[in-house]
């Protein structure tokens, strides 16, 4: 089922939409991922050694959170979804229900008894460069203008600047949607 | 913006700049933004399985069926670096 469902969830989530990697088949077993939290780096002259610092690893582990999610559907409507229309339209029912469990843990869950989401992770402060933490959020102080926006995706992350396969999650509030 | 009739979200191609910009009422109303590399995020599905459940009976007299979705998972970031959001009014 899970081979059905999650093409479908991509076409509805916004965290799978922009790309998210699904390990769709874990086991009971809690999964730890190791990643780099001090990335080794030096400088040198250009015929002197390099003497790079230790590179520190971390691990986040993944466990299994029970996320639920309830429909309310009337029998009527169940009795008619030999209705191709109706069978269609339960169906989407079903794996909105799931992308919008998906996306709350993803991006809002709290990390009591659930995920830690995107708004609640972490973050560097100041000059600190951890890989694992993420970047240090920004404040626009006032309305954001186009000379503004570069700021967001030029920042130099460890080094490297990321550009492609780069996505914005946003709330845009109804009154910027201009289209009558 | 006041001043441009432009609008930074632009809804002709869904996009923020030169990157797409998908809409989610998961964050706050503060018009916060999150841009992220999403392939670096991770979402564990532990069981191999989505659970449906359908319920006929709690709400038999109101002639509804209760279905109940669950599924058993998690997420992290395999760098968390990939993700910046912005903090307050902004983008």
């Amino acid at each position: 089922m899970v081979d059905f469902i999650v093409p479908a969830l991509r076409n509805k989530s916004a965290i799978l939409g922009a790309g998210a990697v699904i390990l769709p088949s874990l086991s009971g077993s809690n999964l730890s991922i190791p990643r780099v939290s001090i990335p080794g780096v030096a400088g040198s002259g250009e015929t002197t050694d390099v003497s790079i610092g230790s590179i520190a690893f971390e691990q986040f582990t993944l466990s299994a959170n029970d996320y639920h999610a309830k429909l309310l559907v009337s029998n009527q409507l169940l009795a008619q979804a030999k209705d191709p229309a109706i069978d269609a339209y339960l169906k989407d029912m079903l794996i909105i229900t799931v992308s919008k469990l998906v996306d709350k843990m993803c991006i809002s869950g709290n990390g009591v008894g659930q995920a830690t989401g995107l708004t609640d992770m972490s973050a560097n402060t100041g000059t600190n460069v951890d890989p694992g933490l993420l970047c240090a959020p920004i404040t626009f102080g006032g309305a954001t203008t186009f000379a503004k926006l570069p700021t967001i995706w030029t920042l130099q992350i460890s080094g490297k600047r990321i550009a492609n396969g780069l996505s914005f999650l946003s709330r845009v509030p109804s009154g910027l949607r201009s289209r009558s | 913006m006041s001043t441009f009739p432009e609008f930074l979200y632009d809804h002709k191609t869904s996009k923020v700049g030169p990157y797409p910009s998908i809409v989610t009422n998961q964050l706050s109303d503060s018009n916060r933004a999150i841009l992220i590399k999403a392939d670096e995020a991770v979402v564990g599905l532990f069981g191999n399985s989505i659970q449906i459940t359908s319920d006929k009976y709690t709400y038999a007299t109101q002639y509804v069926t209760q279905i109940t979705v669950s599924i058993l998972a998690d997420f992290n970031m395999l760098r968390g670096g990939a993700v910046v959001s912005s903090d307050s009014a902004a983008v």
